[in-house]
C-alpha cells in the first residue's frame, strides 16, 4: 500500500537521506530501526509529506505530493514523537481532534472517544487535563487520537495506514506490549502500520517487515530473521550483538555483548 | 454566528467526562442574554438619563409614549452608533485575539503583539501628521476617511510583511513570526515616534487621544464604514474553528488531520488583519480585550474554538460596552478614552490569569 522510491532529503546543506527505496504492505507491521541520526524520523516525515523531499511516495497508488490533505487524512493517521499543547484541552477534547475533518460523520463521537481511550488503557481519563498527564500518558492519548482518525483499518475497501514515530519511547513494559498489540491487530485487520522503534526485541517479536537504516541509507530490509543478524546489527550499531533463540512463546531475542567484564562493580 | 447544533449529543442523558460542549452552549446562551441587557443599558445611560425599560419598549414597539422625541434623537443618532460600534469593535478585537492565539499556538499572541496594531497605528499617525503637508493630495482624496483608511492599510501591509519574512518554501514558522512581529512593532514605534516629533500641538492632542483608544466619536458613518469589514469576519470566524483546534497540535499534525495548513494560515491572517485594521482605524489602540476575553472564556468553557470564537465575539462586545460605560461615568461630564479603562482593568487581570495558569501553560 505504501511505496517510496529514491527518497532524498536535504536539510540545509547536508543530505540526510541518500535515495531510500522502501515499501510497506497492508496486513503487515513494518518497523524502521537504526541508530540515532540514521534518518528514521526524517524518512517517516518524508513518507507522510511533512517535509519536502526528492523522489516519490505513493499511498494506495496516490502520489502524496499532489494529494489534498483531507484525502490523505482519510487514508492514514500519523503519531508524532511528542506533542505539546498550548491550551488546556481535556483528554476527551484532544482525542476528539482526531475527528477534526470527520470522514465518517454518522459515528457516535463521544462513544468512539471512550472506546479509543479504553484501547490505550486510559478509561476514565477523559476529564483530565492533557497538560497534567505524564509523558507516557500523553503519548497514549495521542495514539487514541490517531486511532479515532482512522478507526477502521479498511475503509471503503481501501486499507488505511498508521505511521507511528517511536510510539512506545516513554511507556512502561506493560503499555509497550499493549501498544505493540494494537499495531499488530491493526495490521491483521487489513490495515498497514509503519513504526519507528528502538527496541530490537519487540521488533523481533512483533514486526512482519524490518527496515534497518544507517547513515541515510537502507542497510537491509525484509523479514526480521534476515535483517536482525549479528553482522547487520554490528555493522549498523557499532557494537557486537548476538541473536539468541528460545523455544516457547518468544521467537528469538537480541542482546548486546558487553566486553571485558564491564559492569557496575568494576566501574 | 453559526454553530452546528446538530452534532453530538444524540443522547443528552449521557455525560462524558471532559466533554465541555454542553456547558459551552449554555455559556453562549447566557452571554447572548447578557449582551442584550448590556446594550440596552448602554443606550439608556448618558447625559440625558432614560430608563432602560423605556428604551427597550421604544425600540421594540416603535412608539414614543415612554420617551420624549429629544430622547429618541439622542438615542438613535448619538448612542446607537456608539453602542453598535462598541459591540463590533469589542467582538472584532476578541475574535482577532483568539484567532491569532490559536494560529500561533501561544496564549499570549495578540494582534497588538505581532505588530498588526502597531502597523495600523503607524498608518494612522502618518496621515494625522503629514495629512496637512506632504500627503495632502492623498488625504483630500479620501476626505474624512483618510486616517481610518491609512490605519487599515498599515495593518494589512505589516501583516503581509510579517508573513513574507517568516515564510520560506511555503511554510510559516510560528517562532520566526512572533519574533519578527516584535521587531516590526519596534520599527513602527520608532517611526511613529519620529512623526510625533514633527507634529504640532493640535496634532499631538489628536495623537494622544487616538493612541489611547476611544469610541466617543462614533457616528453612523463610522459604523457603516467598518461594518462591511467586521461583520463578515465575525460571521466567517466559526468556520475557522476546526482548523484552529487542529493547529493547537502543531502545523504538521494539523496537516495530517486533513487541514490544508498553508491556505488556512493565509485566510486566518488576512481576516485578522482586516478586523484589527478596521478596529484600530475607528477606535485607536484599545488594548487587552483581545487577550483577556479569550483567556477568561478558556477558563470556563475550555479552548475548543467552535465555542470559543462565538463566545469571544459576545463577551468582547459586552466587555467593551462595559468599559465604555465606565469611561462615560467616571469623570462625567467629561469622558475618559476607553483605552485607559480597558488597560486599567485588563492589565492586572491579564497578570492574574498568567500567574494562575503559569503551571499549566507552556508559555
Amino acid at each position: 500500500m505504501l511505496e517510496a522510491h529514491n527518497i532524498r532529503v536535504r536539510l540545509g546543506k547536508t543530505e540526510i537521506l541518500h535515495g531510500i527505496d522502501m515499501a510497506a504492505a497492508k496486513d503487515q507491521f513494518t518497523v524502521i530501526i537504526g541508530p540515532n541520526g540514521s534518518g528514521k524520523t526524517t524518512l517517516l516525515r518524508a513518507l507522510t509529506g511533512e517535509i519536502g523531499f526528492g523522489g516519490t511516495v505513493r499511498l494506495n497508488g496516490i502520489d502524496i505530493a499532489g494529494a489534498r490533505p483531507l484525502d490523505l487524512a482519510s487514508l492514514r493517521g500519523v503519531l508524532p514523537q511528542s506533542a505539546n499543547l498550548s491550551f488546556p484541552f481535556t483528554v476527551h477534547e484532544v482525542v476528539r481532534l482526531g475527528l477534526t475533518m470527520g470522514v465518517d460523520t454518522d459515528v457516535d463521537i463521544p462513544a468512539r472517544i471512550e472506546e479509543a481511550l479504553a484501547a490505550v488503557d486510559l478509561t476514565g481519563f477523559g476529564g483530565r487535563l492533557y497538560q497534567e498527564l505524564s509523558g507516557g500518558e500523553q503519548q497514549r492519548v495521542q495514539l487514541a487520537r490517531v486511532l479515532t482518525q482512522v478507526w477502521e483499518p479498511v475503509f471503503e475497501s481501501r486499507p488505511r495506514c498508521l505511521f507511528l514515530d517511536e510510539p512506545i519511547s516513554s511507556l512502561d513494559i506493560r503499555h509497550q506490549l499493549q501498544i505493540m498489540q494494537i499495531a499488530r491487530a491493526y495490521a491483521e485487520a487489513g490495515g498497514g502500520v509503519v513504526a519507528i522503534l528502538h527496541d530490537l526485541n519487540l521488533t523481533a517479536h512483533f514486526a512482519d517487515h524490518v527496515v534497518l537504516m544507517n547513515r541515510g541509507w537502507v542497510h537491509a530490509s525484509g523479514d526480521p530473521r534476515q535483517v536482525l543478524t549479528p553482522s547487520n546489527l554490528e555493522a549498523v550499531y557499532g557494537c557486537p550483538m548476538t541473536v539468541g533463540h528460545i523455544p516457547q512463546g518468544m521467537d528469538f531475542f537480541v542482546l548486546p555483548v558487553i566486553e571485558g567484564g564491564v559492569s557496575a562493580r568494576t566501574l | 454566528m453559526s454553530i452546528s447544533l446538530e452534532a453530538t449529543s444524540t443522547n443528552p442523558a449521557r455525560a462524558y467526562a471532559g466533554d465541555r460542549t454542553g456547558s459551552a452552549r449554555r455559556m453562549l446562551l447566557v452571554l447572548a442574554v447578557l449582551l442584550l441587557i448590556t446594550a440596552i443599558f448602554s443606550l439608556a445611560s448618558g447625559a440625558t438619563d432614560t430608563s432602560a425599560f423605556s428604551v427597550a419598549w421604544a425600540l421594540v414597539s416603535g412608539q414614543d409614549d415612554l420617551i420624549s422625541a429629544v430622547e429618541r434623537v439622542v438615542i438613535m443618532d448619538i448612542r446607537m452608533p456608539r453602542t453598535l460600534l462598541g459591540m463590533m469593535i469589542g467582538a472584532s478585537l476578541a475574535v482577532s485575539g483568539a484567532t491569532m492565539q490559536g494560529l500561533f499556538r501561544n496564549p499570549l499572541a495578540d494582534p497588538g503583539i505581532v505588530g498588526v496594531s502597531a502597523g495600523a497605528g503607524l498608518g494612522a499617525v502618518t496621515f494625522i501628521v503629514l495629512g496637512a503637508g506632504v500627503l495632502a493630495p492623498v488625504a483630500a482624496l479620501f476626505g474624512l476617511y483618510h486616517v481610518p483608511f491609512a490605519a487599515f492599510l498599515g495593518g494589512l501591509a505589516f501583516t503581509f510583511a510579517l508573513y513574507r519574512i517568516s515564510t520560506s518554501n511555503g511554510r510559516t514558522s510560528v517562532a520566526t513570526m512572533l519574533l519578527a512581529g516584535i521587531a516590526l512593532g519596534a520599527m513602527a514605534g520608532a517611526f511613529t515616534g519620529l512623526l510625533v516629533f514633527w507634529a504640532d500641538d493640535e496634532q499631538l492632542r489628536d495623537l494622544t487621544f487616538w493612541g489611547l483608544g476611544s469610541i466617543a466619536g462614533a457616528t453612523w458613518l463610522k459604523v457603516l464604514a467598518v461594518a462591511p469589514i467586521i461583520v463578515p469576519v465575525l460571521l466567517f470566524a466559526p468556520f475557522m474553528a476546526r482548523g484552529l483546534n487542529a493547529m493547537t497540535l502543531g502545523e504538521a499534525t494539523a496537516q495530517h488531520l486533513g487541514v490544508n495548513v498553508q491556505i488556512f494560515k493565509r485566510i486566518a491572517i488576512v481576516l485578522v488583519a482586516a478586523a484589527t485594521g478596521a478596529s484600530v482605524a475607528v477606535s485607536g489602540g484599545i488594548g487587552f480585550v483581545g487577550i483577556v476575553v479569550p483567556h477568561l472564556l478558556r477558563l470556563f468553557i475550555g479552548p475548543d474554538h467552535r465555542y470559543l470564537l462565538p463566545a469571544c465575539a459576545l463577551l468582547g462586545a459586552i466587555m467593551l460596552l462595559f468599559a465604555d460605560a465606565i469611561a462615560r461615568q467616571i469623570v462625567a461630564p467629561a469622558e475618559l478614552p476607553i483605552g485607559i479603562v480597558t488597560a486599567t482593568i485588563g492589565a492586572p487581570f491579564f497578570l492574574w490569569i498568567l500567574l494562575r495558569r503559569r503551571g499549566l501553560m507552556d508559555i
